[in-house]
C-alpha cells in the first residue's frame, strides 16, 4: 500500500516536472516592441522601415530627448528573437530596470500586451519620459558637474574641480548605435595641495583611454592604454607609470526568490617599464528582503542586504604608486582606525556586508528628497593572502548614516563609524554619484 | 415694512450678483487654466490671479489653482528645475487640501488625478501614492451619469493602472473609456493608447 502511493506520487511529481519543463521550454517570439516617449512614437519590428527610424532619431534630436537606439541598447529583447517564456518574462523586468536604473528618465514601464490573436507572439511597449540630464555632486574638497545623453545618446562627461582633484571623464557607450565603447578619463589628484606644502600631499595623475563592446546589456569588455604619475613631494621627480588594462564588467538583476543586483568588475593590468602585472577585481550583491517595514503609508522603507567582495594582486616589487589602497576607496575601505599605510597592500582580499534600512523619504528645498538609511556593517581584508599569509586581519565593525539623494541629484553621502578588533576607530565620511 | 423689504432685496441682488460673479470669476480661471499649457505662463499666472481670491472659500477654484502651479512648473523644468520642483510641491499641496476639505467631492478628486498622472510621469515628484486614494474612491462610487465626466474619470483611472503595471484593469478601463459614446479629448486619449497596446 505504502509502495503503492510512493509509486503514485513519483508518478505524479515527475508529470508536473514535465510540465513544468515543458511550459518552460515553450518557445515565445517577440514580434515588435513599441517605444513611446513624449516626443515620438517607433515602432521596431523585423523588418522596420529606416526611415520610420530615422524620423524618430530627427524628432529626439529635435526636442533633446533620447534616441530610440539608446534606449533599445538596454535591452536584450529583439523583434524576431525566440525565448522561452520564463527568459522573456524575466528580460523585460530587467530592461525596465536597466532603464529606470540610468536615471535618465522621470518615468518608465515596460509592458507586454496580452496576446490574444497570436498566442505564441509578444509585443513589448516600452514607456519613456526624458529625465533630467544633469549630474551635481562632489566628494571631500571637490565638486562634480556631469551631463548625461549628449546628443539623446549613451554619451556623458563630468569635470571634477576642487582643492584636491582636478578632471574630466568621457563616455559613449553605444558608439554607432552599435554598442561600442569609448572612455577617456584624465585626473589629477592633490594637486593644489601639494602647491601648499601640505604635509603627506602627492600629486597623482590618472590619464586611461578604454575601448570596448557591451556583449549583452549586462556585459561589456574594455581594453586600452593609461598612463599614472606620482610626483614625489620633496624632489618634485614624477614617476611614471604607463600600462595596458582590459576591462571586464558585470552588472545584472536577477529575480530569483529575491529582488537583486549583482556587479562584476575585474581588470588586468600590464606596466611596461615596471614589469608589473596588476589584477583587481570586485563584485557586489545587494537584495531587498523586507519592504514596508513600517506599514504601507510610508514611502521608500525596506530593509536590504549588501554583500561586497575584492581582490587584487601584484607582485611583491611592484612600486608603491601603484598599490591597492584600502583607506579611502570607497565601498572597498576597510572603516576603522587603521592608519593609511597599513591599507596600502599589493595583494589583498576584502569582503564586506552591509544591512540597510531605508527608513522613509524627505523633502528639502521642497520638491527635492532625500532617502535616509541607517546601516550596519563589518569589513574584513587580508593582506597579502596566500601561503605567505601572517595570519593578519584588518576588521571594522560599524554602523553609519547614508543619505541618498534621488533624482536629480542621484549622489549618496555617507558618514560611518567603525572600530577593528584592537579599539582603534576611524569616521569615514564618503561620497558616491550615480552617474 | 416697505424700507425693510427693499433693504432685504437689495441686499439679496448684492449677494446674488456677487454669488454670480464668483462663479463668472471661476469659470473664467478654469478656462484660462484649460489654456495654459498651451498659451504659456503669462495664462497660468493671470489664472492664478483670477482663482486667488476664491481658494479659501470655494475647492474646486482651490484646485485648479494649485493644478495651474503645477502648469506653471512645467515652464521651468529645463532652466530651473528647483525652482519648478518647489512649484510642483507647492501645487500638489493646493490639491490635497482641497480633497481633504471636500473628500467626496468627485470633481476634486478628478482634477487631483489627471494632475497627478501627470505629474508623476514627467518629474521627480511621484504622486501615485495619493492619487491611488482617488482611484480607490472612484471604483466605490458609482460613475457620473454625464458621457464626458464618465470619460475623464475612465481615462484617468486607465492611466493610473497602467503606471501600476496592471495592464488588464487598464486595458479594461481605457476600453469601458472608448465605449462611454462621448466624443471628447478623453475618449481619442483612450483610444490613441489602446492602439499603442494592440498586438
Amino acid at each position: 500500500m505504502c509502495k503503492t502511493v510512493l509509486l503514485a506520487g513519483l508518478v505524479v511529481l515527475c508529470a508536473g516536472l514535465m510540465q513544468a519543463e515543458e511550459a518552460e521550454s515553450g518557445d515565445i517570439i517577440v514580434a515588435k516592441i513599441r517605444l513611446v516617449t513624449p516626443h515620438y512614437e517607433y515602432e521596431w519590428t523585423a523588418d522596420a522601415e529606416a526611415a520610420a527610424l530615422a524620423d524618430a532619431e530627427a524628432a529626439a534630436v529635435a526636442d533633446a530627448g533620447v534616441q530610440p537606439s539608446a534606449v533599445f541598447s538596454w535591452t536584450a529583447l529583439q523583434p524576431g528573437r525566440e525565448m522561452t517564456l520564463a527568459e522573456f518574462e524575466r528580460e523585460v523586468l530587467r530592461t525596465e530596470r536597466r532603464l529606470v536604473d540610468t536615471g535618465l528618465f522621470y518615468s518608465v514601464s515596460v509592458h507586454v500586451v496580452p496576446p490574444r490573436r497570436k498566442p505564441l507572439e509578444r509585443t513589448v511597449v516600452i514607456t519613456v519620459s526624458d529625465g533630467f540630464p544633469y549630474r551635481y555632486s562632489g566628494g571631500n574638497a571637490f565638486i562634480m558637474f556631469g551631463r548625461k545623453a549628449l546628443g539623446g545618446n549613451r554619451a556623458s562627461v563630468y569635470v571634477y574641480a576642487g582643492w584636491n582633484l582636478f578632471g574630466v571623464e568621457a563616455v559613449h557607450e553605444n558608439l554607432g548605435n552599435r554598442g561600442y565603447l569609448l572612455e577617456a578619463t584624465a585626473l589629477s589628484h592633490d594637486f593644489l595641495p601639494s602647491l601648499c606644502d601640505v604635509d603627506g600631499a602627492e600629486p597623482r595623475n590618472e590619464l586611461a583611454l578604454l575601448a570596448g563592446k557591451f556583449l549583452s546589456p549586462d556585459v561589456s569588455v574594455a581594453l586600452g592604454p593609461g598612463l599614472v604619475t606620482v610626483a614625489d613631494t620633496y624632489d618634485r621627480g614624477y614617476s611614471f607609470h604607463p600600462f595596458g588594462e582590459a576591462v571586464l564588467r558585470v552588472s545584472r538583476f536577477g529575480f530569483l526568490a529575491l529582488e537583486s543586483q549583482w556587479t562584476f568588475d575585474s581588470r588586468a593590468a600590464w606596466f611596461p617599464l615596471d614589469e608589473v602585472w596588476k589584477f583587481g577585481s570586485s563584485g557586489s550583491f545587494s537584495a531587498v528582503i523586507a519592504e514596508d517595514v513600517f506599514g504601507k503609508t510610508i514611502r521608500e522603507q525596506r530593509v536590504e542586504l549588501y554583500l561586497s567582495g575584492a581582490g587584487g594582486w601584484m607582485a611583491d616589487d611592484a612600486p608603491e604608486a601603484l598599490a591597492f589602497r584600502l583607506h579611502d576607496s570607497g565601498e572597498q575601505s576597510v572603516r576603522s582606525g587603521y592608519p593609511e599605510d597599513e591599507l596600502t597592500l599589493v595583494s589583498y582580499v576584502f569582503a564586506s556586508a552591509e544591512v540597510r534600512l531605508d527608513f522613509g523619504s524627505l523633502v528639502f528645498l521642497s520638491g527635492f528628497s532625500v532617502i535616509p538609511q541607517l546601516f550596519v556593517f563589518t569589513d574584513a581584508a587580508l593582506p597579502s593572502p596566500g601561503p605567505d599569509w601572517d595570519g593578519t586581519v584588518l576588521d571594522a565593525y560599524g554602523a553609519g548614516l547614508r543619505l541618498k539623494f534621488p533624482s536629480p541629484v542621484f549622489t549618496d553621502v555617507a558618514c560611518s563609524w567603525g572600530i577593528n578588533h584592537d579599539g582603534a576607530w576611524r569616521v569615514v565620511f564618503f561620497v558616491q554619484t550615480k552617474k | 415694512m416697505k424700507m425693510m423689504m427693499v433693504v432685504c432685496i437689495t441686499v439679496l441682488c448684492a449677494f446674488g450678483v456677487c454669488a454670480q460673479s464668483m462663479d463668472d470669476s471661476i469659470e473664467r480661471g478654469i478656462a484660462l487654466h484649460d489654456r495654459a499649457l498651451a498659451e504659456g505662463e503669462e495664462t497660468a499666472l493671470k489664472c492664478r490671479e483670477t482663482l486667488e481670491p476664491f481658494i479659501e472659500k470655494n475647492m474646486v477654484a482651490r484646485a485648479y489653482y494649485g493644478s495651474v502651479i503645477t502648469i506653471q512648473a512645467s515652464f521651468y523644468a529645463d532652466e530651473n528645475p528647483v525652482h519648478s520642483l518647489t512649484l510642483l510641491e507647492e501645487g500638489a499641496q493646493y490639491m490635497d487640501s482641497a480633497v481633504s476639505n471636500d473628500p467626496d467631492n468627485g470633481e476634486l478628486r478628478l482634477i487631483r488625478l489627471s494632475n497627478g498622472i501627470e505629474v508623476s510621469r514627467s518629474s521627480p515628484l511621484k504622486r501615485y501614492a495619493v492619487i491611488a486614494d482617488d482611484v480607490r474612491w472612484f471604483e466605490k462610487h458609482p460613475l457620473p451619469s454625464s458621457p464626458e465626466d464618465c470619460a475623464a474619470i475612465l481615462l484617468n483611472c486607465g492611466l493610473y493602472y497602467l503606471d501600476a503595471g496592471d495592464m488588464d484593469a487598464a486595458l479594461d478601463a481605457l476600453e469601458t473609456c472608448v465605449e462611454s459614446g462621448a466624443e471628447t479629448a478623453a475618449v481619442q486619449n483612450a483610444r490613441d493608447i489602446l492602439r499603442r497596446y494592440e498586438e
